[in-house]
């Protein structure tokens, strides 16, 4: 593996386990009524790390596509950050 | 039902090169493979092809809501030269790119509940947690017979529903 799949295997791991981890406990406590503001506040934290995950992954695509010089896949994977960054836009604008 | 029979007719043929060596081109990769017992190559063939199936994909699951990697993962695989377990990960890659984008204006708009959401995610992850363990040791043969059955299980799905 090189160094770009290292790093996107990492980001995406702990996007995941990260976000998984706030869905859990955050159920667990809104289910059994417990601190029932403070389990909003982690589910809401759990919803918002799993939908940046897979844009941080792109932004990492693009960081080490220019240190290595593949002027081709840094297009293509601005195209896409350009794309999420329109959703981003349309949702909020 | 059609990308079902391919799917079976190419049962036993495998995309993927043993040599570590060989030069995959510069969209084919290499990986380490449990079956073949060493790292193997593969290279991309016809790229507009994926890109019109894909583009058909993209139609289809927003018509009917079905997952885009059922018409994708086979496309990749019978006629793009990617192995299955390459094409099954390229995909669900591709979809997590994609899909955020629709995620993120539902979430802007006050759409998603959080609550409904923990659930599924926790499932979801789970299941492909256990589905990628799964397939590591599971013979490509097998994968390409449960991925026909899957097509043909959800075609009689679909005709059966739009008879009703």
């Amino acid at each position: 593996m090189n160094r770009l799949e290292r790093t996107i295997g990492a980001v995406l791991r702990s996007g995941t386990v990260a976000s998984s981890s706030l869905f859990a406990v955050g159920l667990v406590m809104a289910l059994t009524g417990y601190r029932d503001a403070l389990a909003g506040v982690l589910l809401e934290a759990g919803l918002v790390i799993l939908l940046a995950t897979p844009a941080t992954r792109v932004v990492v695509s693009v960081i080490e596509y220019v240190r290595e010089r593949d002027w081709t896949f840094v297009v293509l994977t601005l195209v896409v950050l350009l794309a999420l960054g329109g959703s981003v836009a349309a949702a909020y604008l | 039902m059609a990308v079902a029979f391919a799917m079976i007719g190419r049962i036993n043929r495998r995309n993927v090169i043993a040599d570590p060596a060989a030069d995959p081109g510069r969209l084919g990769g290499r990986f380490y493979e449990e079956e073949s017992g060493g790292v193997v190559t593969y290279r991309v063939r016809r790229l507009p092809l994926a890109l019109v199936a894909s583009f058909v994909a993209g139609n289809v699951s927003s018509l009917l809501g079905i997952g885009g990697g059922i018409i994708k993962v086979p496309v990749l695989n019978a006629w793009c030269g990617m192995p299955l377990r390459a094409a099954a990960a390229t995909s669900a890659l591709m979809i997590g790119v994609t899909a955020t984008g629709g995620a993120v204006i539902y979430y802007g708009h006050g759409d998603l509940r959080p609550l409904l959401a923990a659930p599924a995610v926790l499932g979801v992850q789970l299941g492909s947690w256990s589905g990628s363990r799964l397939a590591e040791n599971t013979s490509v043969k097998w994968l390409k017979l449960l991925m026909a059955a899957l097509l043909a299980v959800v075609a009689v799905l679909m005709f059966l529903r739009s008879a009703r």
